[in-house]
């Protein structure tokens, strides 16, 4: 973090004459209309709000968001829209009282211009109605929960992430064509877990599937082996599951100590297995297959640069989260560009954010203009053992998918 | 009963016994360093992770889990011994709530500390190759490491008692916990026995920490998450019992296991609702004397 700080204020100078010189052009191309204030404002640097989990359950999510986001701004020069650009960060630690408090300081007293983040649920759903009430630009790049673009949708929320729909339903479709019509659901007991089963069902169920039994292990489990006991007891050879963190961690590892592999078909979200958890799992990740919008895999040029770039920049490769806080940074740098860096206009500003379409590392990014959630591919991919390491092999691409904006069937 | 449900039953009553091992582990140094110094340790959850860091690392160094499960411990007991000797010999006299404070404070210098070093995401510890994989046990099968953990929990605790009731120290740790006052007049050295049973507390829960790697990955979480269940586990079995500590431990291992098996959505409370049953029954615990305070 000290490294980024360093490198800015270190280049600040040049860009200061930069913008100077390209705020004196602006004022001869008959701009000096503007009020000085407005002048002003438009050569101070644009302050991006990032209310992310720096510890905590998600604080491996969210320092990759960091990274992801970090990365773009850097190879792009610390500028969008010939402003400077500025990172708050500020720490939730995934708790949504301190979330609402860390928010309402970024928009009062930092005066952020648009505010990104959180990862939990948990804290989007504590943030939200302060958001819509203080009328400032959330792009949400991390938290699931559906609400969010859909009860609780608003002209100045935004997702470039996913839903929790997006990354359910439409595996839980695929399933049923492809892998089995009977599955056994085990799921963390807590409302991330039980909507993304809601919405597996939505794509499982109408075409025939059927849900033999149901397992809730608690939030925050150490030890999954009295329900590894009853899925072995069970019968049902498939299995979706929906765990994340270090929950995912303990969960795969120990369904493999107890040789539930060799008997039973493990699928589940795509989080269980991404890359920032595979390297802890090892081999007993082996053959789970998952649906999600990312794979560090993905051989397009875009997703080829990303991952060169963010391996160079932290000697890891990207997670879904990554890509969430790189795609969060250029849906911004873009939409400052489309209105030259003006922040002030926030209705100008929530059409350029909308309009904003580009190749993400995931595959082809747009905003769904009903809801403001992204429209994005959805991969099925499986685990296997790739160049050096374990990774998430593609095997279907479910394109172009859009979030229903409310509950189906019902 | 039928031979799945059989299998089924037996499979819980194992997966009881491994809890129970780790929980004992953590609780025994816990329930002693409470009965002889009369101190409410919230970083003994610290020394467990700890442990299973040392371990960590170890491992990566020497490639061999038994030395790191060896050496560890003798390093997390070192640490223990110079943080009793150097700092908290100093809250004894006061109250509780000095004690209670400062030692939350180690829980925060030492998880950031290992936040720090080894990084706040879970990692995996290595199960020794030997004992990957399943066994056939009892009619059903379980992992061999497990099945390990709860012979190493059965033989540390018989270890334990045979140092507490047969040999000379033990006869001087009971002396200390039963009037450190008097035990001191008697010429006992009161301060060399309370950083000895500390080291020794701590390394116990180190160890812990090391053989609980492999089966639940290592977080710096890893420490307050068990000390929970380890305060409910001394406080059922008696402050300072040996004894009540292994027996407390059975009861919240199976009852915790066979209540997330039978009664799913009341998983978490079971435990809690066993110990209150026990504090109505036994106010002073399973195996606790009544304290005169």
């Amino acid at each position: 973090m000290s490294e980024q700080r360093k490198k800015s204020i270190g280049s600040a100078p040049s860009r200061r004459q930069v913008l100077a010189g390209a705020a004196g052009t602006g004022a001869a191309l008959g701009l000096g209309i503007f009020a000085p204030a407005v002048r002003a404002q438009m050569n101070a640097p644009i302050k991006i709000g990032c209310l992310i989990s720096q510890s905590g359950v998600f604080a491996v999510n969210g320092a990759n968001v960091l990274d992801g986001m970090s990365l773009y701004f850097e190879k792009n020069g610390w500028s969008a829209g010939g402003r400077k650009i500025e990172l708050v960060k500020e720490d939730d630690e995934a708790k949504p009282q301190l979330g609402l408090e860390k928010v309402k300081k970024m928009i009062d007293s930092d005066k952020v211009d648009i505010l990104t983040g959180p990862i939990g649920s948990n804290v989007a759903l504590a943030i939200i109605g302060f958001i819509k009430q203080s009328n400032s630009i959330l792009i949400v790049d991390g938290a699931g929960v559906n609400a969010v673009t859909r009860e609780q949708k608003g002209p100045n929320i935004f997702r470039c992430s996913t839903s929790s729909w997006q990354s359910n339903a439409p595996a839980g479709g695929w399933l049923y064509k492809n892998v089995a019509k009977e599955v056994m659901i085990l799921a963390s007991d807590y409302s991330g877990g039980h909507e993304a089963m809601d919405s597996f069902k939505e794509g499982f169920l109408p075409p025939g599937g059927k849900i033999v039994k149901e397992i809730w292990p608690p939030f925050s489990n150490t030890d999954y082996s009295p329900y590894l006991a009853e899925v072995k007891s069970s019968g049902v050879k498939t299995l979706y599951a929906y765990f994340t963190g270090s929950d995912a961690v303990r969960f795969i590892t120990q369904f493999t100590e107890f040789g539930l592999h060799k008997d039973f078909k493990l699928t589940g979200t795509g989080f269980m297995v991404e890359d920032d958890a595979l390297p802890a799992e090892g081999d007993a990740a082996l053959g789970v297959v998952t649906g999600l919008h990312y794979a560090s895999t993905l051989d397009t040029p875009a997703n080829r640069k990303f991952v060169a770039d963010y391996r160079a920049k932290t000697g890891q490769y990207p997670s879904c989260y990554s890509d969430y806080g790189y795609v969060c940074a250029t849906v911004i740098a873009e939409a400052l560009k489309a209105t030259q860096g003006d922040t002030g206009d926030k209705k100008k500003l929530q059409d350029a954010i909308r309009a904003v379409h580009f190749a993400a590392p995931r595959g082809p990014f747009r905003f769904d203009p009903e809801t403001q959630n992204v429209i994005q591919n959805i991969y099925i991919r499986e685990v296997v053992r790739g160049d050096g390491r374990l990774e998430n092999k593609v095997i279907a691409t479910i394109p172009d998918v859009r979030d229903p904006g409310k509950k189906m069937n019902s | 009963m039928s031979g799945a449900g059989l299998e089924f039953l037996v499979t819980q009553l194992l997966n009881g016994l491994v809890y129970a091992m780790l929980l004992f582990l953590i609780s025994a140094g816990l329930s002693l360093i409470f009965g002889l110094m009369k101190v409410v340790n919230l970083a003994h959850g610290s020394f467990y992770m700890l442990g299973a860091f040392f371990g960590l690392t170890l491992i990566r160094v020497t490639g061999s889990f038994w030395l790191a499960a060896a050496v560890a411990p003798v390093l997390a007991a070192a640490v223990g011994a110079i943080l009793e000797a150097s700092i908290l010999r100093r809250v004894y006299r006061r109250g509780p709530l000095d004690q209670v404070l400062l030692t939350f404070g180690f829980t925060l210098i030492f998880y950031d500390l290992v936040k720090w070093i080894w990084g706040g995401d879970i990692q995996q510890m290595p199960t020794p190759p030997a004992l990957v994989g399943t066994v056939a046990i009892l009619g059903t099968t379980f992992p061999a490491y497990r099945l390990l953990l709860i012979v190493l929990g059965f033989v540390l605790a018989a270890l334990m008692w045979l140092l507490l009731e047969r040999t000379r120290y033990g006869a001087l740790i009971r002396a200390g916990v039963d009037d450190s006052v008097t035990a001191a007049g008697l010429g006992l050295n009161v301060n060399r026995l309370f950083t000895a049973i500390f080291a020794l507390g701590v390394g116990i829960a180190a160890l812990g920490g090391v053989v609980a790697g492999p089966v639940m990955g290592l977080s710096p979480t890893m420490g307050s998450e068990i000390l929970i269940v380890g305060f409910i586990v001394v406080v059922c079995g008696g402050m300072g019992s040996l004894a009540g500590a292994f027996a407390s431990s059975l009861l919240i291992g199976e009852a915790d296991t066979f209540g997330k098996a039978y009664l799913p959505d009341a998983a978490m409370f079971v435990i809690y609702l066993v110990m209150i049953i026990v504090l109505v029954m036994r106010p002073s615990g399973l195996l606790g004397r009544r304290q005169n305070a």
